[in-house]
């Protein structure tokens, strides 16, 4: 093979044959800055040599369009690498608190001391709510045999206070039914309903709804849960809704309310 | 400073060799060879010689890759020979 290729180019001079241009002068050539005769040469030795082309085209592909875009994209790379690191610290410095006197609030101490007034709070409160919901279902439950009281009206007799009637809830009852017995027959025959009024002793309004009915016996039956009231004298007021012609009908009926 | 190839393995060892012709094809054909134009020769040794593709010989040349083709085909013809190299 050797015989052969020197036989092809016994024309061109040991020298050349031997020599191989430089990296730089392959750049030149690539970049079209060698005159003609000796890019003439470099050609006809790219024939006989067979490192030297190859080392022209490793140069080729480092300075092609496409070695450059990658170069670019690595680069833009690097670039959006410091640009986080930038917005990184940049967001450090901005998480700080503002105002210096509330640092105070990220020590881990001030974590712990306000952990512990929230702990208790939130087990008092949690107790609480169930106690609450447990008396709910309490209350929700069906109380077979309530207390019941018949409550008198006040008399009519002038200068004379008598005494309330005694309602004394016992210890289980969780409610309690008052029967309010009028003195006579109310005048109205055309009352369809009537107002009850509860009041302190002093005459003081505590709670009012209409809707109340004369029962078949003729009497106001009120239910009232235990903790509804507390202990003490109060005045129960019936009061009729009639029309205008009608004389209004108004009937009071004290007692003094106690738990055992 | 000048290149040195010595330094590195050879790296023609790698390419395809169905376009390479023989030695003694090549030596059949060195008399004709030496009447081609310099970029026809230079084409199509480093074509059927070296085995380098169109691509890396317009490289090579610095030549429009068309014109390697040209080259190629007109080297062919005035030699006779196909062009997977077989001399018809």
């Amino acid at each position: 093979m050797k015989r052969l290729w020197k036989a092809l180019f016994q024309r061109r001079s040991d020298r050349r044959k031997n020599e191989h241009p430089s990296v730089e002068m392959l750049a030149a050539y690539h970049d079209d800055r060698l005159p003609h005769d000796q890019d003439e040469e470099i050609q006809e030795h790219f024939v006989d040599c067979p490192e030297c082309p190859e080392v022209m085209l490793d140069l080729d592909r480092f300075t092609s369009p496409e070695a450059a875009e990658a170069a670019k994209l690595e680069l833009s790379d690097t670039w959006v690498d410091v640009a986080w690191r930038r917005l990184r610290s940049r967001l450090t410095v901005e998480a700080r608190p503002a105002r210096p006197e509330l640092r105070w609030l990220r020590s881990s101490g001030t974590a712990w001391c306000l952990a512990a007034l929230l702990f208790p709070c939130t087990l008092g409160l949690w107790l609480r709510v169930d106690a609450l919901a447990g008396e709910k279902r309490d209350l929700e439950a069906p109380q077979l045999n309530p207390p019941v009281w018949y409550v008198e009206p006040l008399p009519d007799v002038r200068g004379e206070t008598p005494p309330p009637t005694e309602v004394a809830v016992p210890a289980g009852a969780r409610q309690f039914l008052l029967v309010l017995s009028p003195a006579g027959e109310p005048p109205l025959r055309s009352d369809r309903e009537y107002l009850l009024k509860i009041q302190t002793w002093q005459g003081e309004d505590l709670w009012s709804d209409r809707g109340l009915e004369k029962s078949a016996e003729g009497n106001f039956v009120v239910a009232l849960y235990r903790r509804f009231l507390p202990a003490g004298d109060y005045r129960f007021q019936v009061i009729g809704i009639a029309d205008r012609e009608e004389e209004p009908y108004a009937e009071e009926f004290p007692l003094r309310l106690s738990y055992l | 400073m000048a290149y040195d190839p010595s330094s590195s393995d050879p790296p023609l060892s790698g390419r395809p060799e169905g376009e390479i012709l023989s030695p003694d094809r090549l030596e059949s054909l060195r008399e004709v060879l030496e009447l081609l134009p310099d970029e026809l020769r230079r084409c199509f040794l480093l074509r059927h010689g070296r085995g380098y593709d169109e691509d890396e010989i317009a490289v090579l040349m610095k030549l429009p890759i068309e014109t390697v083709k040209i080259h190629l085909w007109q080297a062919r013809r005035m030699l006779g020979v196909g062009g997977s190299g077989e001399v018809s």
